[in-house]
């Protein structure tokens, strides 16, 4: 009875956070109303560590996506709606790593959350860097367009899937250097995918794009705990 | 995990043995103008890159492919996949014949029937053959794909174009991309999920989701507010037959239902992501929470 308990305050904890979420304008309605299905499944297949992270994974890309919004929105690098993520960007980014949550396997959901939120940073901080290259040609291109990269953007890229490394060590267990190997790599590589699906192939839409990252991310992971006889 | 290691291994590699291979080829074609000849060092690149899995020993990896092989119990299951090859032969001819009957896009979802069939098919006999299979599918579409965008005109790239073409009918271009998807998200639940819940999820993607299109594209009167283009009796439709196919599928009625409401809702969504992908990674995720 008490377990029930527990499990429902933290469903309506779910809820909550859904609520608050729209109120500080970090989803908007519809956008909550996935981000609270996908948190629902994460709850009853693997519990409230794996949870946290995607929130962790929701609020951090939210806050790179507000810094200096007025300026990027005056470059046309900005976020649409006001930075609000609405049903597309929470599907496209989240739904690899819910999967891999739902299976409740740490080093998969390090990968492909990694991998966006190194994606999501590195295209915030990049778009405000002076030179922007576009990663298949070398060219030089304005800041924002599809596929191009630069120094910052890469240096963020490092820092997310750090981040997303300390987090998982300390939600969902694990080894220190798999994890840090791990979310590195797969960030990096996944996050460059991203910029190389993105510059050479125009007709994927760019929730797509982000997808094919996140699933680069999640098999590049793979890859490596195979590699290193971790459990897949 | 139902599928062997060693498959799955193959599986992934060769996948990554093509997106490198062609990662290459487009550096190269900078340098080198026709396609086939760029296609040489590339080969090399890709083949050299999946080595460290094989411990960058080629005697390894000729054993490692053979015990492969050997395991499929090719021989054991012979005529199940003679049946298997015969039911592809009649499924996708019935599709060519449909086909003049039918819109592209009717067309193209109806299309998916027939391979998801047989995928289910193939999981019943040995998951490991279906797998290697949906790798090579994969190979084929990517390569396929990148040829065609390419808009190259050295031989090769018209061979291909060509053969392409031809196995998937004619004129059905624009459905390349969502097949591929439609792979991709086959093989996440195969790889990941249990025998049991990867079929459920194929059912809905391959089953339900094209009911939805050819209901609401003859019947589809009511549109849901959310998204003007599905409509409630294509969504109704979709919901009816994936709970129907689970249930003969052995599920219990309330995750059968669960299951089909929740693939349903997310189709029926303004979604710029394919849907083929979507479906089977909402269905899976929702078994898997559901029956632990």
């Amino acid at each position: 009875m008490e377990e029930f308990l527990i499990q429902y305050t933290i469903f309506a904890a779910v809820i909550a956070f859904g609520i608050i979420a729209i109120f500080f304008r970090v989803l908007d309605v519809t956008g909550s109303l996935v981000a609270i299905f996908f948190g629902t499944l994460i709850l009853y297949s693997s519990g409230l560590n794996y949870l946290l992270m995607l929130i962790a994974f929701l609020v951090i890309g939210s806050l790179f996506t507000r810094y200096k919004y007025g300026y990027k929105k005056e470059l046309g690098a900005s976020e649409p709606n006001e930075g609000r993520r609405s049903i597309n960007p929470v599907i496209a980014n989240g739904i690899i790593p819910t999967f891999m949550a739902v299976l409740g396997n740490p080093y998969l959901l390090v990968g492909s959350l990694s991998a966006a939120l190194a994606d999501t940073m590195a295209t915030e901080i990049g778009s405000l860097d002076e030179i922007t290259v576009l990663i298949t040609t070398g060219e030089k291109v304005k800041a924002g367009t599809r596929g191009a990269i630069s120094l910052y953007g890469e240096i963020a890229a490092v820092f997310g899937s750090l981040i997303i490394a300390g987090l998982a060590i300390l939600l969902t267990g694990g080894s220190y250097m798999h994890m840090i190997v791990i979310a590195l790599i797969s960030g990096l590589v996944g996050c460059n995918m991203d910029s190389i699906v993105g510059a050479s192939m125009g007709f994927i839409s760019k929730e797509e794009v982000n997808l094919l990252g996140t699933l680069t991310g999640a098999a590049i992971s793979a890859g490596i705990a195979v590699w290193f006889s971790l459990p897949v | 995990m139902h599928v062997s290691f060693e498959a799955a291994k193959a599986c992934v590699l060769i996948i990554s043995f093509t997106i490198v291979f062609l990662i290459s080829t487009h550096f190269f074609r900078r340098k080198i103008d026709d396609m086939g000849i760029a296609m040489i060092p590339s080969t090399l690149i890709a083949f050299i890159s999946t080595l460290p899995f094989y411990g960058l020993s080629i005697t390894r990896y000729m054993e490692e492919s053979q015990a492969l092989f050997l395991g499929l119990d090719l021989i054991e299951n012979s005529h199940e996949f003679a049946l298997g090859a015969g039911l592809a032969v009649v499924g996708f001819s019935s599709a060519f014949l449909l086909s003049t009957r039918l819109e592209q896009q009717e067309y193209r979802s109806l299309f998916h029937v027939v391979p998801g069939l047989l995928f289910i098919y193939f999981i019943l006999i040995n998951a490991d053959v279906c797998l290697l299979f949906l790798g090579l599918c994969i190979m084929l579409m990517l390569i396929g794909e990148y040829l065609r965008l390419s808009g190259d005109e050295s031989p090769i790239s018209q061979i291909a174009k060509r053969m392409l073409d031809s196995a998937l009918m004619g004129s059905e271009v624009a459905g390349y991309l969502a097949t591929l998807f439609f792979l991709i998200g086959v093989l996440i639940v195969i790889l990941f999920l249990p025998a049991e819940y990867a079929i459920g999820s194929i059912i809905i993607l391959s089953i339900g989701d094209p009911s939805a299109v050819l209901v609401g594209k003859r019947f589809g009167k009511h549109k849901w507010n959310h998204n003007p283009k599905k409509s409630l009796e294509g969504s109704g439709a979709m919901f009816a037959v994936g709970t129907l196919g689970l249930v003969l599928f052995s599920f219990e009625p309330w995750v059968a239902i669960v299951v089909s409401l929740s693939a349903t809702l997310f189709e029926s969504l303004p979604l710029k992501v394919s849907d083929n992908l979507i479906i089977p990674l909402i269905s899976g995720m929702v078994l898997v929470s559901l029956l632990g």
